[in-house]
C-alpha cells in the first residue's frame, strides 16, 4: 500500500517535472524564442572583423621604409555596463568607481569618461583611449571591468622619418594608400581582413569559434624597393643643402644604377612626413627674389616632381641631340663650326646667342662650352625630322612606366606641330619638356653602352612569411634598344668628361673619379609673355665612374636666386658632384684611373686647351687606398 | 524502486561527469584561445620592436649618432679629399663653374 502511494507520488512528481519542462521548451519556442535568441547571441557570440596586417617596404639592403605597428585601443560596451551592472543589482556609484579605475590606468579625468557614456547608453563600442602600451592593457585586464575591452589595430608607421616621402606616398586615416607606392600597390599591401564570431561562456570568457565562423586575415605582401637608403638620404641631404644654399624655389634629384635600370634614390624639395601626409600644408612664404607671375608659386610639398613636373630642360639636353648626330655621321667631334662670335642670326632672321662670344669651335667644345649657336648650326643640318628622331629613340615624350603614379609623359609635339623655330629651340633644349627621371634614363644610354634603360622601383614581391614570391629580372642590356652605338657612347662620355675640368661645370671635378656630366641653365617661361629674364632652371645630369659607370644623377634646381647664382654649373653642379663622390665612396668603389687629355689632334682645336687642366691628381689617393687595405678592413676610430 | 532510484543516481552520475567533460573542453577551448591571443600580441609585440629597431638603425638616425659620438669610418676606397667618409656632408667649396 504504502509502496503503490509512493510510487504514484513519486510518477506524478516526475510527470509534473515532465510537464513544466515541455511547458519551458514549448514557450521557448513560440513567444520567448525571439527574446532568448537575442540574449543568447548578445551573451554567447561577440563576431569581429580581423584587420589584416599591411605590409611592409624594405630597401634594397633590408632597412625597414614603412611598417605596420599594433595599437591597442580601450573600449567599453556601454550598453552591456548598464545592463550587466542593473541585473546585478549594483549601484551607479559602484559604476562610477569602475569608472575611476579606467580613468586613473588611462590618465583621463572619469567625469569625461562618464559623460561620454552617458551621452551613448545603447553604444556597443564607445571608443575611451587610444594607443595603450602593455602596462596600461594588463592593468585594464586586471581591473576586469564588465564592458570594457581592449581592441587592436594597426596603423602605419614611417621609421625613416620624411626620407623618401614621395616614393611611400603615405597611408589615410582609412588605411588606404594615398600616393606613391602606398596607392599604387595598394592590393598587394593592404591583404584581406578576416573575421570571425567568437563563443562566450558565462563569465563572457572567448571559449573558440567554429570552423565556419572563422576567416583568418590574410596578411599584406612586402615590397622590396631598388631604392638604397643611405644613397636616399645623401641625395636628400644635397639636395636640401643646394636649394637652401641658393634659396630655389623647389628641386629634384634621380639617381640610376644605369646598368640594371634600378632607381637607388628619388627625391623633391621640399618634402612633407608620409606619417601625417595629410598636414603637409604648401609653404606660404616665397623667397624673396621670387616674383609672383608664375602659378606654381607655392609647390606642393607632396607632389613628386621627378615624375609629374616636366620642365624645359636647356642645355642638358644637347647631349641627347649631338649623340644620334654622331651615330649618324651627321657631324663628328672635331668638326669646327663657323660660330661668329656671341650672336648669330638664323636664316629666318632669329638671334641666337651664347653667353660667351667663342669663335670657331669643334663639336667637341660646343658640348663641353655649351654653345646655343653650335647647337643651332647643328639641329638646322640634322633638320627637324631627324631632330625628332633624336629625341624620340631616347625615349622623351613617353612615360617611362616607373611604378609610381601619375607619372607625365612629358611634352614633345608631334612632327607635324614643329615650325622653323622649333629647329633652334629643339637644339637648346626648349619647346620639349621632360621630367627628371627621364633624363635620368636617358643618360643612361651614355652610361651602359647605349641601351635605353626600364627604370624601376621594385625589386622583389615577399609573402606576408617573408617567403619570395616574385623578383625583378636584372635585365640583359643585349636584349634592350639600343639607341646609340657603343663608339658614340665612349666618343660623348670622353667630350662630356671634360665639361667638369674645362667646360661649364670647372671646378667641380672629382679628384677620384672620372666624371661625365652636362649642365643646363634654361629659362624658366612665362606661358605667353615668353621667357623670365631673371628666373632659371639650374641643373646637371652626370655619370660616374667613366671607365665603368655605376650611377648617374640628374640634379635640378629650378628658379635659384639669381642674385646668388643660376648656371646648372654653379648652382646644380656642385651638389650633383658631391653626391656623386659621396655614393660611389659608400658604393666602395675604387679611384678612377688618371683621365688622359684629349689626344693632339682633338686638343689643337679646343677653345682655349690648358693641358695643366690634366695633370695627375690622384697620387696622394692611390697611396691612401694601398693603406686602407682591402674591402673587410673597415675600421672605426674615435678621435 | 531501487531500480528507478539507482537509473536516476547513475544518470546523474554521468550527467555530473559529461558536464564536467564540456566544462574541462571549455575551459580547455578558453585556455587555447588565450595562448592565441597571446601569441598573436606576442608577434605584435614584435612587429613593434621590429620598427623600434629600424627607428634606431635607420641611416638618418645613424648619421647622427655618428655625428654626436665624434666616430669617424675608415673607407676601404679612399673618399675625396674634402670627405672623411660618405656619411659627413662636405664643406662648401669655391666654385668656378661659367656660364653656357
Amino acid at each position: 500500500m504504502f509502496s503503490t502511494i509512493r510510487a504514484g507520488f513519486i510518477f506524478s512528481l516526475l510527470t509534473c517535472l515532465c510537464a513544466a519542462l515541455i511547458g519551458r521548451v514549448a514557450w521557448l519556442q513560440t513567444a520567448g524564442r525571439q527574446n532568448i535568441l537575442a540574449r543568447a547571441d548578445r551573451q554567447e557570440q561577440e563576431s569581429q572583423v580581423l584587420p589584416a596586417r599591411r605590409g611592409t617596404i624594405f630597401d634594397a639592403n633590408g632597412i625597414l621604409m614603412a611598417g605596420t605597428i599594433q595599437t591597442s585601443t580601450l573600449f567599453i560596451d556601454a550598453r552591456f555596463m548598464f545592463d550587466h551592472y542593473q541585473s546585478e543589482g549594483r549601484s551607479l556609484v559602484d559604476m562610477d568607481k569602475a569608472i575611476a579605475g579606467l580613468a586613473a590606468v588611462v590618465d583621463k579625468r572619469p567625469f569625461e569618461i562618464a559623460k561620454v557614456l552617458g551621452d551613448n547608453p545603447n553604444a556597443r563600442f564607445v571608443k575611451i583611449a587610444e594607443n595603450l602600451d602593455d602596462n596600461q592593457t594588463a592593468a585594464i585586464g586586471k581591473l576586469n571591468i564588465p564592458g570594457a575591452g581592449i581592441s587592436h589595430d594597426y596603423a602605419r608607421y614611417y621609421p625613416l622619418g620624411a626620407m623618401a616621402a614621395h616614393i611611400l606616398g603615405g597611408v589615410g586615416t582609412n588605411g588606404i594608400g594615398l600616393d606613391g607606392l602606398e596607392l599604387k600597390f595598394n592590393n598587394v599591401l593592404a591583404g584581406r581582413a578576416g573575421y570571425e564570431v567568437m563563443t562566450k561562456d558565462g563569465h563572457r570568457r572567448a571559449i573558440g569559434a567554429d570552423e565556419q565562423d572563422y576567416a583568418p586575415p590574410r596578411h599584406g605582401q612586402n615590397l622590396v624597393l631598388t631604392i638604397d637608403t643611405n644613397i636616399q638620404l645623401i641625395a636628400e641631404q644635397e639636395l636640401a643643402d643646394s636649394c637652401q644654399e641658393f634659396q630655389a624655389h623647389r628641386g629634384e634629384v634621380v639617381v640610376m644604377d644605369p646598368r640594371t635600370g634600378a632607381v637607388l634614390a628619388l627625391a623633391n624639395y621640399p618634402t612633407f612626413n608620409p606619417q601625417n601626409p595629410e598636414d603637409s600644408a604648401p609653404p606660404t612664404t616665397r623667397p624673396a627674389h621670387a616674383t609672383n607671375d608664375a602659378d606654381d608659386n607655392n609647390p606642393d610639398p607632396r607632389r613628386n616632381s621627378c615624375l609629374v613636373s616636366p620642365f624645359e630642360p636647356g642645355s642638358i639636353f644637347k647631349p641627347f641631340i649631338a649623340g644620334p648626330a654622331f651615330a649618324w655621321n651627321v657631324t663628328n667631334p672635331l668638326e669646327i663650326w663657323p660660330i661668329p662670335g656671341g650672336v648669330y642670326t638664323t636664316p629666318y632672321g632669329r638671334k641666337v646667342t651664347d653667353v660667351h662670344a667663342y669663335g670657331p669651335l669643334p663639336t667637341w667644345d660646343v658640348l663641353v662650352k655649351s654653345s646655343n649657336i653650335g647647337m643651332s648650326l647643328l639641329g638646322e643640318r640634322l633638320g627637324n625630322a631627324r631632330l625628332y628622331r633624336a629625341i624620340t629613340s631616347f625615349a622623351f615624350g613617353r612615360p617611362t612606366g616607373i611604378e609610381l603614379p601619375g607619372e607625365s609623359t612629358g611634352l614633345l609635339n608631334p612632327l607635324a606641330k614643329w615650325t622653323k623655330y622649333s629647329t633652334e629651340s629643339v637644339s637648346q633644349g626648349y619647346e620639349v619638356m621632360v621630367t627628371p627621371l627621364q633624363l635620368a634614363r636617358a643618360m643612361c644610354a651614355y652610361a651602359n653602352g647605349g641601351h635605353l634603360i626600364q627604370p624601376h622601383l621594385i625589386k622583389g614581391v615577399l609573402d606576408a612569411d617573408g617567403n619570395l614570391i616574385a623578383r625583378t629580372p636584372t635585365p640583359d642590356l643585349s636584349t634592350l634598344p639600343q639607341i646609340v652605338d657603343t663608339h658614340t657612347v665612349e666618343v660623348m662620355r670622353r667630350i662630356l668628361c671634360d665639361v667638369p675640368i674645362r667646360g661649364t661645370a670647372a671646378g667641380t671635378r672629382s679628384d677620384t673619379w672620372n666624371i661625365f656630366g652636362k649642365t643646363g641653365t634654361a629659362h624658366i617661361s612665362l606661358g605667353k609673355a615668353g621667357y623670365s629674364e631673371t628666373r632659371f632652371n639650374s641643373s646637371f645630369i652626370c655619370g660616374g665612374p667613366a671607365e665603368n659607370p655605376q650611377l648617374v644623377i640628374a640634379f635640378i634646381i629650378h628658379d635659384p636666386n639669381r642674385n646668388i647664382a643660376h648656371y646648372g654649373g654653379a648652382v646644380a653642379g656642385p651638389g650633383a658632384m658631391h653626391l656623386m663622390e659621396r655614393a660611389l665612396s659608400y658604393m666602395q668603389v675604387p679611384p678612377s684611373p688618371d683621365l688622359p687629355p684629349p689626344p693632339p689632334e682633338v686638343a689643337k682645336l679646343l677653345w682655349e686647351y690648358n693641358p695643366k687642366l690634366y695633370e695627375p691628381k690622384k697620387a696622394a689617393a692611390a697611396q691612401s687606398v694601398s693603406r686602407a687595405g682591402s674591402p673587410d678592413e673597415i675600421a672605426i676610430t674615435h678621435d | 524502486m531501487l531500480k528507478i532510484l539507482l537509473c536516476l543516481v547513475t544518470a546523474t552520475a554521468v550527467a555530473v561527469a559529461l558536464l564536467q567533460l564540456r566544462q574541462q573542453r571549455l575551459d580547455l577551448s578558453y585556455q587555447n584561445n588565450r595562448l592565441h591571443n597571446e601569441i598573436q600580441t606576442e608577434q605584435a609585440r614584435l612587429w613593434n620592436q621590429q620598427i623600434q629597431i629600424a627607428v634606431s638603425t635607420a641611416p638618418n638616425a645613424m648619421q647622427q649618432v655618428i655625428a654626436q659620438q665624434d666616430i669617424h669610418f675608415v673607407a676601404p676606397a679612399t673618399p675625396p679629399d674634402h670627405l672623411h667618409s660618405w656619411t659627413e656632408m662636405p664643406k662648401p667649396s669655391e666654385s668656378t663653374a661659367t656660364a653656357e
